[in-house]
């Protein structure tokens, strides 16, 4: 018996001692709290937002969106439509991966190659499917071919993360995604699962050697231990920080609380392929008037975030402010529903995911009341995040549900064509006039033409009314006061332009 | 005893099929990896590519069949996040899992079976009341409130232990304590219970008339007799914690096994929680069968043969 019990005490002793790890030394290192480790380091099997917070240090991209969003050169030096088909870039003639490759116009060839290996099975390469073929022209000039007019292929190079050919050829893919090389700002210097990312200012980058010496991304999966590490110190920048936990930070004295606008746009898909009341267009736009999107804003997010007219935020190209949103109208609300033939109203199910969005599950019970109020009693089911999408493989779906939908190119065909044409998961409703005004703003190469044709889509979708309009949310970030850092309108957390200091 | 080990691992073939069968029939009736790791704009076409790629567009039969040829080869398949052997990933975790339920279990039972003892023979006094109270109190806080009284006290207003992470002693502690005083708290009870049964018992009076001291009435015959129950706790308690405890490893960002399962549930990543699974029950199985043996320690009449 006591044998077992000393037995037992070598064991536990012997694994505390076991565990223990190096750092950088903390006065030169950020340390960004993020909610889930990053699943592959490969940029072309990258899922999530850390995978793009992590690999955008370590690779470069061909242009870059600069803090007010707009696209600028980056490794790219220039690039120029030749037609309505053909992009001409040119890439700078100083990118060097961490192995000594040299990016060039070959490389770009091999990433277009890489990412449609189909052995590489890459997640996020639909929206790329437009690009038929790369033209190199020297080592430094290549061309884009297109097989229609692409008019939001640079927006789109801003997510083209170039990979080494030599490397990536040798190693494969897989390994590119644990022990990557690129020619970005950072490099890799070390990977413990589940806890930290580590990441090393490469000091021969191109753009110069960044003033913050080591990133750490460290996983921390709790919000309230992520609130609590920005109070203590412990970590640098905290995202995705409820308005409630504010006057907690502010009263640390080591925290500020930094803001931007959020990239996502936040709706309710009116399913019309079913024999609903949905079908009437004078229904889905009751259901527009009867929900008061300001009062959830003030009541639920203290304000912080605009109610919406379209699936467009501010931000993305051809947003037009003088398409104004519903507004709350319960009156005309139940005028309408009279009109439609339901002056009593109708029952109705909607479905909502949980711990997905802000405040998902109190938002989709204010609008269940509120729908109530004009008389559309709302069946509400709220459902894991997993099986809440798993349902949407088939056509049908639940008729009413809440989405969020977030644009990294910030170019308004990655939400209008996924959500009003057919042929994607998400779509449930259909138009034939506003699916073919999509398809010509897609490829509509003139800017102020392509502009004037998303006006119009705008004034179409407020009128047929798709969807219910919600919000675009204002994403709060707890910043230590010891880093020089801005929150961008895309979500994306950057180190290399920021600084530290005691 | 060899055939008596012979026939507990011949009990644990079945065992491990079943759970097989269940956990993958339950992960693969809910969600759609696909759509989880697919972009929302891909379009159907690309849902279904991908599906077929990654073998979902086959009978659920045929899926089943290829995952138990695999797991005969020993291999439970590829993450479909991480695009690495699940197996793996999963035994990547599991030092630092053992790690909290081990010291955890180790500290409550050092802690909460003379606790009990003591609360036992002091019976009725101030001391069994007031360690009745607490008792009762350790097992009734839920312990994600526990970890984050914790952290408010001893990281945000005291700053003197770190919030999270695992690697050096200090980031053990709060974790520790969180499981730990749940655990000690039941231990206790249990032990507490038995002993003053035990302490009724004719032998223990025997002993007594027969004029052993006290030390050895106690020890050597009351709480002989008390630890098997304990004993069976501290087993169910090491596989559920080996399960991982998840909410406590969430809270302190412990890089366990109940995080990646968790993770792997949201993402509907199947290899890993099918490999997980697996894991978690033969280290259960493992475990009640050191737990048997501990009995034939403790009672010798128990024997097997």
């Amino acid at each position: 018996m006591r044998h077992l019990v000393r037995t037992i005490v070598a064991v536990g002793l012997l694994a505390v001692l076991a565990s223990g790890a190096a750092q950088g030394p903390r006065e030169q290192t950020a340390v960004v709290a993020i909610n889930i480790d990053s699943s592959s380091m490969n940029p072309w099997l990258s899922t999530t937002i850390t995978d793009k917070h992590v690999v955008t240090h370590l690779f470069d991209t061909l242009l870059m969106r600069a803090e007010d969003m707009t696209v600028q050169p980056h490794v790219a030096s220039a690039y120029r439509p030749v037609d309505d088909t053909t992009w001409e870039f040119e890439l700078r003639d100083d990118v060097f991966f961490t192995n000594g490759e040299q990016l060039t116009a070959h490389s770009v060839a091999f990433t277009v190659a890489h990412f449609r290996d189909p052995d590489l099975n890459a997640p996020s390469i639909a929206q790329f499917a437009l690009i038929e073929r790369v033209d190199v022209i020297d080592d430094f000039t290549f061309r884009f071919v297109t097989s229609r007019p692409f008019p939001a292929l640079p927006a789109l190079m801003t997510e083209f993360w170039i990979v080494p050919e030599g490397y990536t050829a040798e190693v494969g893919g897989q390994t590119l995604g644990v022990a990557p090389v690129g020619s970005g700002p950072y490099t890799l210097a070390q990977w413990v699962r589940d806890e930290r990312i580590v990441l090393e200012a490469n000091p021969d980058h191109w753009n110069g050697e960044p003033a913050v010496r080591f990133v750490e991304f460290r996983v921390v999966p709790d919000q309230n231990t992520r609130i609590a590490q920005a109070q203590t110190g412990e970590a640098d920048i905290v995202a995705q920080v409820p308005a409630e936990s504010i006057p907690l930070l502010e009263r640390s004295g080591r925290v500020r609380v930094a803001e931007a606008p959020g990239p996502r746009a936040y709706f309710l898909t009116l399913n019309t392929r079913h024999d609903t009341p949905l079908r009437d267009v004078r229904v889905r736009q009751a259901l527009n008037y009867a929900i008061d999107v300001d009062a959830i804003l003030e009541f639920i997010f203290e304000g912080r975030g605009i109610p919406l007219a379209s699936l467009l935020t501010p931000e993305q190209f051809g947003h037009d402010p003088s398409v104004e949103p519903f507004g709350y109208d319960p009156e005309r609300a139940r005028e309408l529903l009279a009109e439609a033939g339901f002056p009593a109203g109708f029952g109705i199910r909607m479905e909502a995911p949980t711990a997905r969005y802000p405040k998902d599950v109190e938002v989709a019970q204010v609008i269940a009341a509120q729908l109530g109020a004009v008389g559309v009693d709302v069946d509400l089911s709220i459902v894991e995040w997993g099986t809440y999408i798993g349902q949407f493989r088939a056509e049908d779906g639940p008729p009413i549900f809440f989405l969020g939908w977030s644009i990294p190119t910030f170019d308004p065909d990655s939400i209008l064509t996924p959500l009003l044409t057919t042929g994607h998961t998400y779509d449930r409703f259909e138009d034939p006039e506003l699916e073919a005004l999509i398809a010509q703003a897609r490829s509509t190469v003139d800017a102020d033409e392509r502009r004037a044709l998303y006006s119009e889509v705008q004034q179409l979708t407020r009128e047929l009314a798709p969807m219910v309009y919600l919000y675009q949310l204002t994403e709060l970030y707890a910043v230590s006061e010891r880093l020089d850092w801005q929150p961008r309108a895309d979500e994306r957390i950057y180190l290399w332009t920021a600084s530290l200091h005691d | 005893m060899l055939t008596f080990l012979l026939g507990r691992l011949a009990q644990a073939v079945p065992t491990l099929i079943g759970t097989s069968v269940v956990v993958f029939l339950l992960v693969h009736m809910t969600g759609d990896p696909a759509l989880l790791m697919l972009p929302p704009d891909a379009p159907r076409s690309q849902v279904e590519a991908f599906r077929a790629s990654l073998g979902f567009d086959r009978p659920l039969i045929v899926q089943y069949g290829d995952f138990m040829r695999g797991i005969a080869r020993g291999d439970l398949g590829e993450s479909f996040r991480f695009r690495e052997p699940a197996l793996g990933l999963v035994l990547q975790r599991l030092p630092a899992t053992v790690q909290l339920a081990g010291l955890a279990v180790l500290l409550a039972s050092l802690i909460g079976i003379p606790l009990g003892v003591l609360s036992a023979t002091a019976r009725g006094s101030w001391i069994d009341a007031f360690a009745r109270g607490a008792f009762f109190l350790g097992q009734g806080i839920p312990p994600f409130w526990l970890g984050l009284m914790l952290m408010v006290v001893f990281s945000v207003q005291l700053g003197v232990l770190p919030s999270s992470g695992r690697g050096t002693i200090a980031q053990l502690v709060m974790p520790v304590t969180t499981l730990t005083v749940f655990l000690t708290a039941s231990l206790a009870r249990l032990a507490r219970g038995g002993m003053i049964q035990a302490l009724q018992q004719d032998y223990v009076r025997t002993a007594r008339a027969k004029g052993l001291g006290s030390r050895s009435v106690l020890f050597k015959h009351a709480l002989r007799n008390t630890l098997i129950p304990v004993v069976t706790m501290i087993g169910l308690q090491i596989g559920h914690l080996l399960g991982g405890a998840v909410v406590t490893e969430t809270i302190f960002a412990w890089p366990g096994v109940g995080r990646l399962v968790v993770d792997a549930v949201h993402a509907r990543d199947f290899p890993i929680v099918q490999a997980a699974m697996l894991v978690i029950v033969t280290l259960f199985i493992a475990v009640n069968l050191v737990v048997d043996l501990v009995y034939g320690l403790l009672d010798p009449r128990i024997l097997y043969e």
